[in-house]
C-alpha cells in the first residue's frame, strides 16, 4: 500500500501532514482528529506493519485527506476492507462530499455504486462505454446494469452540491 | 481550497526525510531481531 511499515500511525500522518505544508500545529490536532476517527487511536504505540488491512487502508484514506483535498482519486478503497473499517471510510467520504469535495473511485461491487454516487460510467475493454454513463445511476434498467456486471470495471464519481452543507463537529477542516 | 500554502523548502524537506529515516531506524530497533541484525 505504500505506507512506511516501521512508523507508528501518528508519525506518519505527520510527516505526510509537514510534507504537504501544513505548520506543525495543524498538523499534530489533524493527526489525533483522524487517528481518533478511523478508530486507529487506541493503538498509538503501534507499527504500520502490525495493522490488519483495513486498519492500514484507513490510514492510508487519512493520510491522503489530512490537508483538506478539493478532488480525491481512489482506487478500490473498499477491497479487502472489514465492514467495520469501510463504514468509517463511506463515513469520512460522506463527509467529504457534503462539504463540496468530488471523489472520483472505481469499484467492481455494484451495491458500493448504487449507494454511493451520484455520477457513474462504467469502462469497458480501456473505454469508457458511452451507452450507459448516466448521471442518475437509478434510471440505468436492472437489465443493463446485470448485462455489465461480468469483466467490466465501474468507475463513478460522487460530486456533492456545493450549497446547504451541514455542520459537523469533527472534522471542521475538511474543505 | 486545500490548506496547502506552500510545499517545504528543501532544507525543509532534507529534515523531514532525515527525521523519518530516524523513526524508521530507532522503530525497527524495537525488535530484537533488528537489533542483533545491526550489531552483526
Amino acid at each position: 500500500m505504500g505506507l512506511f511499515e516501521r512508523l507508528t500511525g501518528m508519525e506518519y500522518l505527520k510527516f505526510v501532514g509537514r510534507m504537504y505544508g501544513l505548520d506543525t500545529a495543524t498538523t499534530q490536532h489533524r493527526s489525533e482528529e483522524l487517528l481518533e476517527f478511523m478508530q486507529l487511536a487506541d493503538r498509538p504505540k503501534s507499527m504500520i506493519a502490525d495493522y490488519s488491512h483495513g486498519m492500514q487502508k484507513k490510514l492510508a484514506l487519512a493520510a491522503a485527506v489530512i490537508h483538506g483535498p478539493r478532488i480525491l482519486f481512489l482506487d478500490e478503497p473498499f477491497e479487502g476492507v472489514d465492514a467495520l473499517a469501510a463504514g468509517a471510510l463511506k463515513s469520512l467520504l460522506g463527509r467529504m462530499t457534503e462539504r463540496g469535495v468530488t471523489i472520483f473511485l472505481t469499484s467492481h461491487v455494484l451495491e458500493i455504486v448504487e449507494r454511493l454516487c451520484s455520477h457513474v460510467a462504467i469502462i469497458n475493454k480501456a473505454a469508457l462505454s458511452p451507452k450507459v454513463l448516466s448521471k442518475n445511476f437509478a434510471r440505468v434498467s436492472p437489465a443493463k446494469r446485470a448485462a455489465n456486471l461480468h469483466s467490466k470495471k465501474f468507475f463513478f464519481l460522487r460530486r456533492s452540491k456545493r450549497h446547504g452543507t451541514r455542520s459537523v463537529g469533527e472534522l471542521s477542516w475538511l474543505t | 481550497m486545500a490548506d496547502v500554502n506552500a510545499p517545504p523548502g528543501l532544507l525543509e524537506q532534507i529534515r523531514l526525510i532525515a527525521g523519518l529515516r530516524w523513526r524508521i531506524l530507532r522503530n525497527g530497533l524495537r525488535k530484537k531481531n533488528n537489533r542483533a541484525d545491526l550489531i552483526a
